[in-house]
């Protein structure tokens, strides 16, 4: 695949990791805010939201962006393993972020009568197990182009 | 195909069908949360109202209050180990005077098991056992309580807490 095709398609990707760690969390959070249970209007405390929003949006832009190297890069490239190792990290991050951020205990106001807590603690330690398969796959990646750099060059040659 | 490749692709198909179950199970955790919290009639707490019964105001009288949780489990996965934690405080004046007391009379949890999806269920705590102030006290008097509902949801990756403070049920 030509150099243009893998910048188009490390821009796509990019946007793709935009919309799921940017957009959808903070459209969630933000309907959240404004739910009604029993017909008493819950909130979101504004401290709450705020720094969660800020999280996201940081590890959301940091994982968008390693998105794009990864994605643009020549496939089986040491370059494209190092990124892609690079960005399961900061989604580990990104995961973490929910918890210090205060999302994986979500206190949410009931206006008068008290508070609701979601705790999805656990929900997080279980996607952080699969992010580290996904790093001990990256790191094999990893070694395994470099290990095999030369016979993956000529075959990409070859096509 | 190199043995590494096919070694690297089963890993990479083994991660994918764990994403991909995780995210399904987010993904309907949510709806069940919309669909649950979209019904006022699916959680009432309390359901049917309080019922607190005592003979004459004082303390060797048989004191007994029944707090009925009403939960129509309309989402996709069970309900699991739902508690109910119910602390009663009184307010009360013994003196005869203006000055309010203020006591912790109840303090008890109530595990009411699970609750399957598709069905809906009341349970009813029953408080019996209170510690009420060894002295006769003078009306009026009153009962704030507070009431914690949790329970685990989504295959128990998820625990909920409803915290209502400092309810009237006088």
């Amino acid at each position: 695949m030509g150099a243009p095709k893998n910048m188009v398609k490390g821009l796509i990707f990019m946007g793709i990791y935009t919309v799921v760690t940017i957009v959808i969390p903070l459209i969630t959070f933000s309907y959240m805010r404004v739910l009604s249970i029993q017909g008493f209007a819950i909130e979101l405390t504004q401290e709450g939201y705020e720094s969660i929003s800020f999280w996201i949006i940081a590890f959301g832009l940091l994982i968008s962006g390693c998105a794009f190297f990864t994605y643009s890069s020549p496939k089986q490239s040491i370059r494209k393993g190092v990124f892609a190792l690079i960005q399961v990290l900061i989604n580990c991050l990104y995961m973490w972020s929910y918890k210090f951020s205060g999302a994986t205990d979500i206190r949410i106001d009931i206006g008068g009568y008290g508070y609701v807590i979601l705790i999805v603690t656990q929900l997080v330690l279980v996607y952080m197990g699969v992010y580290f398969l996904t790093i001990a796959i990256k790191i094999y990646d990893l070694v395994d182009f470099s290990i095999n750099r030369q016979s993956i060059r000529e075959a990409r040659w070859q096509d | 195909m190199r043995t590494a490749r096919v070694f690297r692709w089963i890993m990479r198909i083994f991660i994918l069908l764990l994403t991909a179950s995780l995210s399904v199970v987010t993904i309907l955790g949510g709806l069940s949360a919309v669909n649950i919290l979209s019904d006022p009639n699916n959680i009432q707490v309390p359901a049917q109202g309080y019922s607190i019964t005592s003979n004459v105001i004082g303390p060797n009288d048989t004191w007994y209050v029944n707090v009925p949780i009403g939960i129509n489990n309309v989402g996709y996965f069970d309900l699991n180990n739902l508690e109910l934690d119910f602390s009663l405080e009184m307010e009360f004046n013994s003196t005869g005077d203006d000055s309010i007391h203020n006591t912790t009379i109840y303090n008890d949890v109530q595990n009411f098991g699970n609750l399957q999806r598709g069905s809906s269920g009341v349970f009813e705590f029953n408080a019996t056992s209170f510690t009420v102030p060894s002295f006769h006290f003078l009306e009026p008097y009153e009962f704030r309580a507070n009431i914690t509902v949790s329970a685990y949801y989504s295959l128990d990756l998820i625990l909920f807490e409803i915290h209502i403070i400092d309810l009237d049920i006088s």
